[in-house]
């Protein structure tokens, strides 16, 4: 069995696991290549039809491409899809990048899981990505400020994952924390799967890492196949956020710096 | 328990520990059983720099970092092309290092560990927090057996750019010192460190912050040339803090 079959397997282990013991549960949907791929590996764990909600967190700042993409599978998948945008928030990035994700984003989920009384939720976060996320678990509990305890995680050990949504507010569930960039590629190849067209290159430059068209840039790449994008995943050094400005945290170290007198 | 423990306390000052010994019994025991002396800083006084030259080995010239923020972009690792000890000693050595000051956020190695307010704040509370959590989560990792362990305290500057001069300083010496009195027992060979001290804004070589900050908040202290060090079990001189880097690799190897 090659890597990715190993992958795959596991992830799909996770989510029936995950699906058993908790049936308030929901897949949030970026329409970005990682959570495409684990809506896929979802269908495919429950043999073509999701049996719960698919949430898109609009901030209304989107490519023009992802709203479209989105519209289209939706349909074509049959999902159950919420569109979850935070209206009254009424704040844009140039008021602060950290404030207008914490309204969008952040608040937007509170709400749509507060509606909806959702006790888990399905996100596609790798451990690659950020060396943030490298400390995460494949099952993280949430309390009601999305806080995480990291002295308190569950030890995680294959087939002996701890579930403590009962305890918590919310269950985090990571099915494909351990999946590198280079493997959601060769999965994307191997089965398949439709994927925004931003992530080709168009004139030089592609999207390696998609959300609000206000916060992400292109990198310099000529790889208009999936065959390219692998190619040059083998032999870059470059990060895959790196596209990406100055992400929410920096933006608002740098504002405490400022406010504080240090530039 | 580290066969070599690094504790840096940005911006601790003699002056405020020798007047007041009897009430830092840690600072006392380490000054009696070990060695202590002053550091000068001879380039800029820092504190993303002197890090950098504590940990690299490289003078402030030689490494080039002097700034968190440079032409709008919050600096990382990456972008100083240096090997800080670390670096060097992770081929052979099971090394880690938290919350080392020389970017922003503060710099962790082989660990995790995530600072209240991105560790720039400069609420109290949440100086009192991270100071906290981050001795707790030291503990955690000395508990099991590692050859260095190096932590960072940075919090005690923060406080003293804005209440020096008010009793509150010297509560929160002690507070060092009570963390000092549990995390020395884990380490056989001991390196405690500042960057530099302080002062009064007046008194100060240089002024590194202005006199408010965007919140109007007065700033009373500011850096002093003059930096602690203690050491213990250590076989070798450090007179500047680029030697640091040179001992730690002597010592590890002794």
């Amino acid at each position: 069995m090659n890597n990715i079959s190993e992958l795959e397997n596991k992830s799909i282990y996770i989510i029936r696991e995950a699906y058993n013991r908790h049936k308030d549960i929901a897949l949030l949907w970026s329409i970005g290549k990682d959570s495409t791929t684990l809506l896929w590996l979802i269908r495919k764990a429950f043999f073509g039809k999701i049996p719960f909600p698919v949430v898109h967190l609009d901030t209304g700042y989107k490519f023009k491409q992802i709203y479209e993409f989105r519209d289209k599978y939706a349909k074509e998948w049959d999902l159950d899809l919420i569109v979850a945008k935070n209206d009254k928030a009424n704040i844009g990035p140039e008021q602060g990048k950290l404030e207008c994700c914490t309204e969008n984003k952040t608040n937007n989920l509170k709400k749509v899981i507060k509606k909806n009384k959702f006790k888990a939720l399905y996100l596609a976060i790798r451990r690659d990505e950020h060396g943030i996320r490298a400390k995460e678990r494949i099952f993280s509990p949430r309390n009601k400020d999305f806080s995480w305890n990291y002295k308190d995680q569950p030890i995680e050990l294959w087939d002996q994952y701890e579930n403590r949504a009962e305890k918590e507010e919310h269950l985090r569930i990571h099915p494909v924390l351990d999946w590198k960039e280079i493997d959601i590629w060769k999965y994307i190849k191997k089965e398949n799967i439709p994927t925004v067209s931003l992530y080709f290159a168009k004139n030089g430059k592609r999207y390696r890492s998609i959300g609000c068209e206000t916060c992400c840039g292109p990198v310099d790449s000529d790889a208009d196949s999936l065959d390219k994008i692998i190619e040059e995943l083998e032999t870059t050094k470059i990060s895959e956020r790196s596209g990406r400005a100055q992400d929410k945290e920096s933006d608002y170290i740098m504002q405490k710096l400022r406010s504080l007198g240090y530039m | 328990m580290a066969k070599l423990l690094v504790i840096g306390i940005d911006g601790a000052t003699w002056k405020i520990i020798k007047p007041h010994l009897s009430e830092l019994p840690n600072f006392q025991n380490l000054m009696k059983t070990g060695e202590s002396k002053s550091l000068f800083v001879e380039d800029v006084v820092l504190s993303a720099a002197i890090w950098c030259t504590i940990f690299s080995g490289k003078s402030t010239k030689e490494h080039g970092h002097e700034k968190y923020v440079v032409n709008e972009n919050l600096q990382l690792r990456d972008d100083i092309a240096v090997d800080f000890i670390w670096d060097v000693l992770d081929k052979k050595y099971d090394v880690k290092a938290l919350q080392v000051p020389f970017v922003m956020p503060p710099y962790n190695f082989n660990c995790t560990y995530d600072p209240v307010g991105y560790g720039v704040s400069s609420d109290l509370n949440e100086l009192k927090e991270d100071m906290d959590n981050l001795a707790s989560r030291s503990l955690e990792l000395l508990k099991n057996n590692l050859d260095i362990f190096i932590v960072v305290f940075g919090m005690l500057d923060k406080l003293q750019h804005f209440h020096w001069g008010e009793p509150i300083i010297l509560e929160w010496y002690k507070k060092i010192d009570k963390i000092l009195g549990t995390l020395i027992e884990y380490g056989e060979k001991l390196i405690i460190i500042s960057d530099h001290g302080f002062c009064s804004r007046g008194e100060a070589r240089i002024q590194t912050l202005p006199d408010k900050n965007n919140k109007g908040e007065s700033l009373k202290g500011d850096h002093h040339e003059e930096a602690i060090l203690i050491t213990k079990n250590i076989n070798y001189e450090i007179n500047h803090h680029k030697d640091v880097f040179n001992v730690i690799l002597k010592e590890i190897n002794h």
